[in-house]
């Protein structure tokens, strides 16, 4: 697959007025405390997302109704550091367990003195899933002003 | 999202997509693209009308006839899409740790009542 066309990285950062290994966990092991609840796939609303603390754990939402829906995987677990995931949902909102249609999520924890911590995000790899890759070779087809104006947009970001 | 969803949507169809790949590679014609691919005239406008609400192709006016081309911000719409989500969910998670931030605060008032120094912004 042809990858020529890269889409640059979505990248956010917050702080937040807690130590690294607080904001970890909260991101990780308490996940359906702050993801918002519209943002599921089941049919059904979801009542935890559970995240196996370990490199190759799966990334899941489990629903009211008691099914199981992937969303990815674990890639890297260094805790109070940093957790890698990966992205497995598509466009059609259904889960492809290979990595080489999944996108990557990177989040890093930062001390900021005695108790906040940055948090930084980092979404790579976006031109992996089906539909960006599409779009990505559709415009890869010829070197033509428009590519060059993709490439102009997403270098000004 | 609407826009995203569309887009996938758009582009799952392999003479639409076929389309989109033409377009790209420069601006076309209703009557180019017809010409090229074994497509009729009307279907091909019916095919560009789904690409252009889409936001994936716009339409320009080229003396007596309709020229479409790619958008670059269509190419984009993945990239803001997640843009989207993750500006969301971070201001959520944000929220949450202050929530535990505060209620820490305030049991451990008792011990120090020192919150100095913990402000961000």
């Amino acid at each position: 697959m042809t990858e020529a066309v890269e889409i640059k990285p979505v990248r956010k950062s917050i702080e937040v007025e807690l130590a690294p290994l607080d904001a970890f966990q909260l991101f990780t092991s308490d996940m359906a405390a702050w993801w918002p609840a519209t943002h599921h796939i089941g049919k059904t609303p979801f009542i935890e997302i559970v995240i196996e603390p370990r490199a190759g754990g799966g990334w899941f939402e489990v629903d009211r109704d008691g099914t199981a829906c992937q969303w990815g995987s674990i890639l890297a677990w260094d805790p109070p550091h940093k957790v890698v995931f990966a992205w497995g949902l598509q466009g059609d909102w259904t889960f492809s367990p290979d990595l080489r249609k999944s996108s990557e999520v990177e989040v890093r924890f930062t001390p900021m003195g005695d108790s906040a911590t940055l948090v930084e995000l980092e979404h790579r790899h976006l031109e992996r899933h089906e539909a960006g890759a599409k779009i990505a070779e559709a415009v890869d087809q010829g070197w033509t002003p428009v590519l060059a104006a993709f490439k102009a947009l997403i270098e000004k970001k | 999202m609407a826009n995203l969803e569309k887009a996938f949507e758009a582009l799952g169809d392999p003479t639409r997509l076929a389309i989109f790949q033409r377009i790209a590679t420069r601006p076309h014609s209703v009557g180019e693209i017809a010409g090229h691919l074994p497509v009729s005239r009307p279907a091909v406008s019916q095919h560009l009308r789904v690409l252009k609400d889409a936001g994936l192709v716009s339409d320009v006016k080229d003396g007596t006839r309709r020229v479409y081309e790619v958008r670059p911000e269509g190419i984009e719409a993945l990239r803001r899409y997640f843009d989207q989500v993750w500006e969301r969910n971070l201001k959520a998670f944000q929220a949450a740790a202050d929530k535990i931030s505060r209620e820490k605060g305030s049991s451990d008032d008792r011990s120090s009542g020192n919150k100095a120094g913990k402000k961000v912004h």
